[in-house]
């Protein structure tokens, strides 16, 4: 937040109410919110921050689904997105005990992945997954927790994003350059291997907008 | 009801083509009412640097999207509130060419459009020049330009520097895009700042959206806009004449009230879903099928462009954040080529989208989570990324039709959008992918990957020259149904390869220079 100095104070407001006014539940009952903290745990894991410090991401999930705050359209043959989620917390569930017959908050780390992984392949087990495709919920889910995720400050540093830039702006703008205001790299490359899937949602969600 | 006194028009719609409407009609002398169904946005109060606050610019009220390759709606290709999908587009500001109005003579696909590139010309011209767009000194695809943009282009950003590599490399033409957003300062507008936020609102009023345009233009000259108003019926008298819309109100309190707005023409400017949906809506016992559709062709004929991207990763950071993503283009590749195996063809422009936004994409088409997830997003700033504008050809499976059994919150029968690609826009989009992926190993990416995605909305209510085929004439008219127009991206007859708000505009310009007319000769 040192970089907020030049921020609009609009800007600066959105921000910090994102850091300290957590929303309360009101869409999910603790008990499906429980489960979700588990499965956004695996999804963006914080091993590298102390539990007070990791970005907060269920509650602004569930203030979106309780707002309506969400795309407003639908696919063809899936349902509205808040019986989406609703549907996602049951599935997983099922799947959990299929596999290894405990629900999903009562395995372990790499038990969650090995569930989260055939959630996603589209092949999972649960009476939930005979009637919508565990692919696309997967998809869906993923896309929104990482939206909340990359609109938090300390998940900008990370990345070298310096954030609003209003009303700065930038002056160097060619290839490699930096403006002295840009958070500099620390890591090296990423070593992750890209392989593009054809199965989940295919193509992105528009709730953040096209690309051009 | 409250209705409100005759007006000489009331424009559906206050985006890309409803302001320009608004705006030239209320500069000849016309008494005009622009309604539109979001927001009268004040960019310098309402708009925020943040990605997930600004999704409230999208159309986002209910709708169904299916068909083989259902395509992406809210923030790709809607906008709700003056302005409309100008305040969050990207901004290139592309003519069509000329073989886009002649597909049919020319490659034996689609239809002709009853307007030649000469009839819009001027009116290119006078839109570049009201937005200030900015753009290269020559233009080296189509025809020559009569006249240089008026504005200077725009420096390159780091996306831009590695098209341009890469295109030199494989002896690609590429230029500085011609966009709209000011190099220089115009009126009371300054010059970007490169903030790079073009997609989630520009808080500078540097960028072109006609809500800083020309609706802004249209109120200081008299004209009435008024916001949150959704139109729901267009309303017709005994002799079939169109007579005015009926619109529900959302107050600032938030009752709703239902009111009429009477006028000699209306003007339905709401876009390829929205426009063939209140026609649908507007049925009647004369008019059983939807208003102005004995041709059936209402809600048909919906095309997109394949707007797959290609990114690549690079060794230095390319910050592909950093001023307007819309940057550089090639349209080496738009006309029929007998060496490809389609016709008709497609653009390559920069992308450069913000960090939400980019995880969505690689999370999705990459299936990543997890730890490898945030390692991945590491490289954030070291990726440059290629979209591709393809030309998709109209065909009447395509569209937009009513609900039978869902409504909105207004109790009306939402939307339900079919798209499926035809082989030949299959083939534009695996040849355009494979030349993006080109450009980005010349330029010397490290390692690639291909994200689906589609964006622009045209056709849904096209123009011609038999009534039989079309549902406007070329003048915007609607066959059927006096004083009722449709003027907005649903009367485009063909895709083309651009993207397509300038010749939105230039329709919108060229219309309004044909109703003044026709009210001199009282023949609205």
């Amino acid at each position: 937040m040192r970089e907020s100095e030049g921020w609009e104070d609009r800007d600066r407001s959105l921000v910090l109410s994102r850091l300290h006014d957590i929303p309360a539940l009101r869409f999910f009952s603790p008990a499906e919110a429980e489960l979700l903290d588990a499965v956004v745990e695996r999804l963006i894991p914080q091993p590298d921050r102390a539990p007070d410090h990791r970005v907060i991401i269920t509650p602004f999930l569930d203030q979106l689904l309780f707002d309506d705050d969400t795309d407003g359209f639908r696919k063809d043959g899936m349902p509205w997105d808040q019986e989406v989620w609703r549907q996602a917390v049951v599935g997983i569930d099922q799947t959990s005990v299929a596999r290894h017959g405990r629900g999903f908050v009562a395995l372990d780390a790499r038990e969650q992945d090995d569930v989260l992984s055939e959630v996603q392949s589209g092949e999972a087990q649960g009476a939930v997954w005979q009637e919508l495709s565990s692919a696309a919920v997967f998809d869906k889910v993923v896309q929104e927790v990482v939206s909340v995720y990359y609109a938090h400050p300390s998940a900008w540093a990370e990345i070298g994003w310096p954030g609003p830039a209003s009303r700065r702006g930038y002056m160097r703008t060619g290839y490699g350059q930096l403006d002295p205001w840009q958070p500099r790299e620390s890591g090296s490359a990423s070593s992750v291997e890209l392989v593009e899937i054809s199965e989940g949602g295919g193509s992105p969600s528009g709730s953040v907008g096209g690309t051009h | 009801m409250t209705t409100h006194d005759e007006v000489d028009a009331v424009v559906v719609g206050v985006g890309a083509a409803g302001a320009v409407l608004v705006r030239k009609l209320t500069d000849a002398g016309w008494r005009v009412v622009g309604l539109d169904a979001g927001p009268h946005w004040d960019p310098q109060t309402d708009f925020l640097s943040d990605e997930r606050a600004m999704s409230k610019l999208f159309w986002r009220d209910r709708r169904v999207t299916g068909g083989e390759d259902p395509i992406e709606l809210a923030g790709n290709v809607t906008g709700k509130g003056v302005g409309g999908s100008t305040v969050h587009y990207s901004m290139y500001a592309l003519r069509l060419h000329r073989s886009d109005f002649q597909t049919h003579t020319r490659d034996g696909v689609g239809s002709d459009w009853p307007l030649s590139y000469d009839d819009l010309e001027p009116y290119y011209d006078e839109v570049e020049h009201e937005l200030g767009i900015a753009g290269p000194v020559d233009w080296p695809w189509d025809a020559p330009r009569r006249h240089r943009y008026p504005y200077r282009p725009h420096q390159l950003n780091g996306v831009g520097e590695v098209m341009a590599r890469g295109c030199d490399a494989l002896g690609i033409t590429w230029r500085p895009g011609a966009i709209a957003t000011l190099s220089a300062p115009k009126g009371d507008r300054p010059p970007c700042v490169y903030r790079g936020w073009c997609l989630s609102g520009c808080t500078t009023n540097a960028k072109s959206s006609t809500l800083v345009t020309y609706a802004k233009e249209a109120v200081r000259a008299g004209a009435e806009i008024r916001p949150d108003c959704m139109v729901h019926r267009v309303d017709t008298d005994a002799t079939g004449r169109a007579i005015g819309v009926t619109y529900v109100r959302r107050s600032a309190d938030g009752t709703v009230h239902e009111e009429q707005q009477r006028a000699r023409v209306v003007i339905v400017s709401a876009y390829s879903i929205e426009t063939p949906r209140l026609l649908l809506m507007s049925a009647s016992s004369g008019h059983p099928d939807g208003l102005a559709n004995s041709s059936g062709l209402v809600g048909k004929g919906l095309m997109i462009h394949g707007s797959d991207v290609v990114f690549g990763r690079f060794p230095e950071p390319v910050s592909q954040f950093k001023a307007p993503p819309p940057n550089t283009i090639t349209q080496d590749f738009y006309e029929t080529n007998s060496a490809h195996d389609f016709v008709r063809g497609y653009s390559i422009e920069t992308v450069g989208p913000l960090p939400g936004k980019f995880a969505q994409l690689a999370a999705s088409t990459l299936g990543l989570w997890g730890e490898s997830l945030r390692e991945f997003m590491y490289d954030y700033s070291h990726y440059a990324g290629l979209g591709l504008v393809g030309e998709t050809q109209a065909q009447d499976s395509n569209g937009v039709r009513l609900s039978r059994d869902e409504t909105d919150t207004f109790g009306l029968p939402i939307p339900v959008v079919t798209f499926s690609y035809a082989e030949n826009d299959r083939r534009i989009l695996e040849a355009g992918t494979d030349t993006q992926r080109r450009i980005l190993e010349a330029a010397g990416a490290q390692t690639t990957f291909r994200v689906s995605d589609t964006a622009h909305l045209m056709g849904a209510c096209r123009m011609g020259d038999d009534p039989a085929t079309s549902v406007v004439d070329r003048n915007c008219r609607t066959w059927d149904v006096p004083g009722l127009y449709v003027c907005d991206g649903s009367v485009f007859v063909t895709s083309g390869a651009s993207n397509p708000s300038l010749t939105i505009q230039a329709i919108a310009a060229r219309t309004a220079d044909q109703l003044i007319a026709a009210g001199r000769r009282d023949q609205l």
